[in-house]
């Protein structure tokens, strides 16, 4: 015969299996919005005993004892998560790249009729008119004023690129650029999310002493790897006890015990010491280097190569970027310098000379006269240094400029309507490789980037989206599900209870029976 | 089974798609407001490199443009001028075929030589005409007179001297027209009139002036002169006439070449800048129905996402 105590204490059971289970429903409803929150799910078996029973019914009655929740699951797609946090380090390279070359072509951009390409047609038109009236001191100085603004123009953008430049990667010199950059500020919270990871590895072994899991640090582990993987490719070895061994290319980032290291950020300077230094062939051509080393010592020098991906691989490749865009821009100064310096100055071009209201051709000092020039002279012309010679913009500046030209170095002392030399100038917009179709060249590979990389980046967006989308159907919370568990354990509690009461009543009847 | 689908992915899904519906909505606003389909490079990177050779290409053709206008204008002055001078010698030739006649007293002639004297004034103030501060005739010498009257101690005119410069130097003053032709702007008074050297060489109608002129000046003075060099010149001033009047149809024939290349140039702006607008303005009809159907679209989106959240199995507990 069962026992009715044991009746009651079955229903008690339940009581207790099905409030556990609504507060763990009322916990997924609490977390239905919280980002990488798993929905949890109580796991329910039935309590026996392993008496023997014989041919004892009642015995065979007496190995039940109810319900109990074995463990509470949470829903997870591990396969999904690594494969979802690789893809993550794709899409924020992707997107770096695609920004990096945004910037550049919102540098370039000239629809607006303000930028280079403007001022590169207001040049040639003021040679244009300049070869009408060769002698005129209007068209002179209109000439000078649009080279001038040409190299400023010049210099204008190549200082944007700078600025961009220093923004991500700091100038390669300055300590103080460096920390203000984006490379540092990147790797300052790629670190803080190590020291996160570390700390929850901490409690993860404090906590998860037995076969149970706990849930809630496991979302937070993976919501930090999901997190640390947008920076570069890490990989993750987790172990038995949930904690992470994290690690970088082969170096030992986070272990159970602790974060083993922390990235910095280096100078090329500091590096190019260090590399004089140790005899190290230097092939650094990145403003920043990307260090790793516990406590101010530096195990690992020059990581760039190793960060060839992700957010910090992104930044560091936009380094480059920038640079082959400066190279191409300063490529083209010289170009501009090199074409109308040496039409300025060859052999047979003649300038204007006024003295005593007499207006002469002369040649001398020709040499000095060119047009485009540096600070430091008229080599190694770049697009952030070059300006026009000081000599032009002098009192009497615009009769330096040479329009005459006679072949045979032969001059007519009077010919003062000679052009030829500014036709020559003129001229060299229409040769094949004149400088327009250089700077459409530059202004081509800078858009095609931006096309090729725009896609790029969507693509893998999609890609990561399709992911998120996968991951948050198979783990996430789901409202009606939950509704409808909360019912089901509402009623279970509520037909418990009637066990209970009727167990109650049966107990009452037994205990009047006597009377 | 079927597939599992929460509450926040199904969310996050209306929400990826109302941005975009917003997103084409908002593109097409700004398209509308600004009449352009492309207003920056980022827009669309390779038409905007057609959009920035397109409007080169323009600014070129306004600037050969402005030099056709400015060529046509110094050439009809040029053939004014030249016009003007054949008018001058016919006028000195009438002269010579009456001077000719043996009757004339020689009162008669020097009348005659001193209309030849203002004539020759008059001729090489004409030859020193300027257009835009410059001298006209003079080849690449644009600053100074072209043509200087020398005269003798007693004050007579002895020759026409040319300080321009000549054809076998750098005379020539260009103008680009269209893609890397130059066209000459100018013919040098060398060419045209000639000179009367005192020094040097007598050629054209300045050399026929002078010449006629000593010719006068020797039969008043009984020097040897005859009659029939008079008949002589007759000829040479035929031909110096001749000669400038086929500079004048050369030049008329450079005009006609250059309001050829101007209508052609039009034309290719008319066809430059409808590509350009097909290119980078919006076709407003399209973009305003482009427009209600995205705004219609941004509104179902929006009503989808509220009416789906107030679907939840809430409302029947």
């Amino acid at each position: 015969m069962s026992n009715l105590f044991s009746t009651l204490h079955i229903a008690g059971t339940a009581l207790n299996v099905n409030q556990s289970a609504i507060n763990i429903v009322s916990n997924n409803i609490a977390n239905m919005n919280t980002e990488g929150y798993h929905k949890q799910k109580v796991n329910l078996s039935a309590i026996n005993i392993d008496t023997p029973i014989f041919n004892n019914v009642n015995a065979q009655i007496n190995t039940n004892l109810g319900v109990e929740i074995t463990s509470v699951g949470r829903y997870t797609t591990t396969f999904l998560n690594s494969y979802y946090n690789d893809q993550i380090t794709e899409q924020s390279y992707l997107n770096e790249q695609k920004n990096t070359v945004t910037n550049i072509a919102n540098v370039f951009d000239d629809l607006e009729g303000q930028g280079l390409d403007t001022a590169l047609q207001a040049f040639y038109e003021a040679i244009n008119n300049f070869s009408k009236s060769p002698n005129d001191l209007n068209t002179r100085r209109a000439f000078i004023e649009a080279a001038s603004a040409l190299a400023k123009s010049m210099n204008k953008i190549a200082k944007n690129l700078d600025d961009i430049e220093k923004n991500n990667v700091g100038d390669g010199t300055n300590q103080h650029s460096l920390n203000n950059s984006k490379i540092k500020t990147t790797a300052d919270s790629l670190n803080r999310s190590l020291d996160e990871l570390a700390s929850v590895n901490k409690m993860l072994a404090n906590s998860q002493t037995g076969t149970l899991e706990n849930n809630t640090l496991l979302d937070k582990r993976d919501t930090i790897l999901k997190e640390i993987s947008q920076y570069g490719d890490f990989k993750s070895d987790i172990q038995s006890d949930g904690t992470v061994k994290l690690s970088f290319s082969g170096i030992k980032v986070v272990s159970g015990n602790g974060v083993e290291g922390y990235f910095g950020v280096q100078t090329a300077l500091q590096y190019d010491e260090y590399c004089q230094n140790n005899n190290i062939e230097n092939t650094n051509n990145n403003n920043a280097v990307i260090t790793f080393g516990k406590d101010e010592e530096i195990d690992y020098q020059n990581l760039n190569q190793k960060f060839d991906t992700g957010l910090i691989g992104g930044i560091l490749d936009s380094g480059n970027s920038y640079e082959s865009t400066k190279a191409d821009l300063d490529n083209l100064a010289q170009k501009i310098a090199d074409t109308f310096n040496e039409i300025q100055t060859r052999e047979g071009a003649y300038y204007i000379e006024t003295t005593n209201g007499n207006t002469r051709l002369s040649n001398e000092n020709i040499e000095d006269y060119k047009i485009f020039t540096t600070d430091e002279g008229y080599n190694n012309i770049t697009a952030e240094n070059i300006s026009i010679n000081p000599i032009f913009l002098e009192e009497d500046g615009y009769q330096k400029l040479a329009a005459a030209y006679f072949p045979d170095n032969n001059p007519d002392i009077n010919a003062v309507g000679n052009s030829n030399n500014t036709i020559e100038m003129l001229n060299t917009r229409n040769q094949a490789d004149s400088i327009e179709t250089t700077y459409n060249g530059i202004v081509g590979k800078i858009t095609a980037a931006y096309e090729s990389k725009t896609n790029e980046s969507t693509m893998q967006d999609s890609v990561v989206q399709t992911l998120d989308n996968k991951i948050n159907e198979q783990t996430g919370v789901n409202l009606n599900e939950e509704l409808t568990d909360l019912i089901r354990f509402q009623n279970a509690f509520t037909a418990s209870a009637r066990v209970f009461s009727v167990c109650n009543n049966v107990l009452d009847t037994l205990v009047h029976l006597g009377e | 089974m079927v597939n599992r689908v929460t509450t926040s992915s199904i969310n996050s899904a209306l929400i990826q798609n109302m941005q975009q519906s917003y997103n084409k909505y908002a593109e097409l606003t700004e398209q509308i407001s600004s009449g352009n389909k492309i207003n920056s490079i980022l827009d669309d990177p390779y038409k905007s490199l057609d959009i920035i050779n397109t409007n080169r290409e323009l600014n070129k053709i306004d600037i050969w443009n402005d030099n056709i206008s400015a060529l046509t204008n110094e050439l009809k002055q040029s053939t004014d001028t030249i016009d003007l001078i054949i008018e001058k010698a016919q006028r000195i030739k009438d002269l010579a075929t009456s001077a000719s006649n043996e009757t004339f007293s020689s009162d008669r002639l020097n009348s005659i030589l001193e209309e030849v004297d203002i004539l020759i004034e008059s001729t090489v103030q004409s030859a020193n005409t300027k257009y835009n501060d410059n001298y006209i005739f003079g080849g690449a010498n644009t600053k100074i007179p072209p043509y200087e009257i020398q005269y003798d101690n007693n004050n007579e005119i002895i020759g026409i001297k040319y300080n321009g410069t000549r054809q076998d130097g750098e005379w020539e003053r260009q103008l680009e027209i269209s893609e890397g032709i130059f066209q000459t702007v100018n013919v040098t008074g060398i060419e045209v009139f000639g000179e009367a050297d005192v020094n040097g060489t007598s050629s054209g109608i300045m050399g026929d002036l002078i010449e006629f002129k000593n010719i006068l000046t020797d039969i008043i003075n009984n020097n040897g002169q005859n009659y029939s060099d008079i008949s002589n010149k007759l000829d040479d001033f035929t031909q110096s006439i001749n000669q400038m009047s086929g500079v004048n149809s050369k030049l008329g024939s450079v005009t006609n070449k250059l309001e050829m290349s101007a209508r052609s140039l039009d034309s290719t702006k008319l066809n430059l800048k409808s590509f350009l607008s097909e290119t980078q303005e919006v076709d407003l009809t399209e973009a305003i129905a482009e427009w209600y159907s995205s705004q219609y679209a941004y509104q179902a989106s929006m009503q989808v996402f509220t009416r789906f959240n107030s679907m939840s199995l809430l409302n029947y507990i």
